[in-house]
Formats: C-alpha cells, structure tokens, sequence
C-alpha cells in the first residue's frame, strides 16, 4: 500500500548526563484510516526578498478539511544564523524558524483565514525557504479569476 | 549547554510518480531549560495539560508523541490537539503521530488536548541557545 512514512531523530550526548536518543516513526494516513495521504504539494522552494507575510500552500476556498489529516515541511535554508521565517496559523503565531532549522507538524484546514499557515521572513535582503505538505484535502486550490 | 541533532526523513516509493526521498538534519544549540522525554495522561481540558509553560519569547523545539495508548497499554484512537496556551490549536496528531517544531517568539506556552477520555502523549522541549 502506499504511504509515506516520516522519520524524526533527535539525539544529544551531550545535553544531560544521560545520553538523549529519540527515534519514531510513523506512515502518514489519511483521518481515521490505514490509507496513505495521496496527494501533495511536491516540495518547494522559494527565494524570498521581502518581509511581507505570505501563504505557503494554497488557500482553502471554504469546504471544511478541519477533519483530514495533513502534515507539512517547512525548513528556513538560510545560512545566516540570526535571520529566521516566523511560521503563524491563523492570526497565532506558533514560532521561529531560524537558519537551517526545520519543522513538521499535522495541519488540518479548516476555512480560508482561519487557520492557513503563514510565513514571515525576518530580513529582505533574501534567503531560501523550503516547504511540502502531504494532504488529502479537498477544493484547496482558489478558483480561476480568468473570464 | 548542549546540541542536540534533530533529523527528519520522509520517504515513499509509490505514492507519487516521483519517489519521496529526503532526510534534512541541523545541529540545534541549547541552553537551560530543557525538558527530557516526558509521559504524560492528556485530558479534554488543554488548561490542564501544559507541557511547556509560558516564555520571555524564546524559542523552545518542542516534541509531541501520542502514544496510541490511554496509558501506555490500552489503545485509543482518540485524537490529541496540540494548542498554544489560550486554547489556540495548531495541530491534531492522531495514534503513533508526531510534531517537531520551533515554538516561541511570543509569551504563549503549549498544551495538549485530548478529543475524548485520556491519551498517553511523549513530550519533550529544549530551548534554543
């Protein structure tokens, strides 16, 4: 069956006195089930040159995803240790990014506005930002303005 | 005070027309206050579950496991909402899922919420030096 399978590590032999060594692992499936999430974003990557705030993945239109199971990438490419990308849902901004660092979190949009994930670079002067998500969600792409 | 290496690897060979292969890892600097792998019984009320509590603005790397279990033996499919303090959810992770990301910037702590009855959830923070 197909199914993406997320891997994260986290290891320290130096943070404690005893060695830190977290390793899960899990497929990624749709709400409820043993289905893998069959769609994606594909991973991106962007050259971002202004501190304007923006919308990594596409905006949901209104019908409700609030129960579906995505999960989403967000990696800040910089190599300048103090610019980062602060990462928001909603009006909520959950936290900071700074270079090189990387996140992955479920996301489960509900209507447009109300929890679209939002970046906000930290400098203007440029640096590249990554992101993917894996989803299931239905209608999330705006609908054509052309007549 | 410490690094830590966090390590995240996505694959899939047959989902997609191209294969998913990637693994991003960064060496993340720590200082005081850390919290190590922590168990914890997640209720309906997030109020009650605080795992990391309120910040000067920091950054802390939190990780949030849910366990599958209600208490570390009996399964449960009841999903966990992970919320900044103040009842503001960010994330829902179901049985065996995890989270790993920056939180901070901002005074808020994080919590946890269970959809119904009681979810053993893994949690674990470490301030960004």
């Amino acid at each position: 069956m197909a199914t993406t399978t997320a891997t994260v590590s986290i290891n320290s032999s130096d943070l404690t006195d005893d060695t830190l060594s977290i390793n899960v692992s899990k497929q990624c499936y749709k709400a409820g089930t043993t289905l893998g999430l069959d769609q994606t974003t594909g991973l991106n990557r962007l050259y971002v040159t202004a501190t304007t705030q923006f919308d990594p993945f596409p905006v949901v239109k209104g019908a409700t995803n609030a129960a579906e199971n995505g999960k989403v990438y967000i990696a800040n490419l910089s190599t300048t240790d103090t610019e980062y990308i602060t990462v928001g849902i909603g009006d909520a901004v959950i936290g900071r990014l700074y270079a090189g660092d990387w996140m992955w979190m479920p996301w489960s949009p509900k209507a447009q506005h109300v929890n679209d994930i939002e970046i906000t670079p930290s400098v203007a002067t440029g640096m590249h930002v990554e992101f993917m998500a894996i989803h299931n969600f239905a209608n999330i792409y705006p609908d054509s303005a052309d007549s | 005070m410490g690094t830590l290496t966090a390590t995240l690897t996505l694959n899939d060979i047959n989902t997609f027309s191209d294969v998913l292969n990637f693994s991003t890892s960064k060496a993340l600097t720590t200082t005081a206050t850390s919290q190590g792998l922590t168990t914890i019984g997640v209720t309906t009320t997030g109020a009650n579950n605080i795992i990391q509590s309120a910040t000067d603005g920091q950054t802390r790397y939190v990780f949030v496991r849910h366990t599958g279990t209600t208490d570390g033996s009996t399964s449960t499919t009841e999903t966990v909402n992970v919320e900044l303090t103040g009842d503001t959810v960010f994330g829902k992770l179901a049985a065996n899922e995890f989270c790993f990301l920056p939180v901070g910037g901002h005074s808020a702590g994080v919590q946890l919420q269970s959809s119904s009855g009681t979810v053993q959830c893994e949690y674990a923070f470490f301030t960004k030096g």
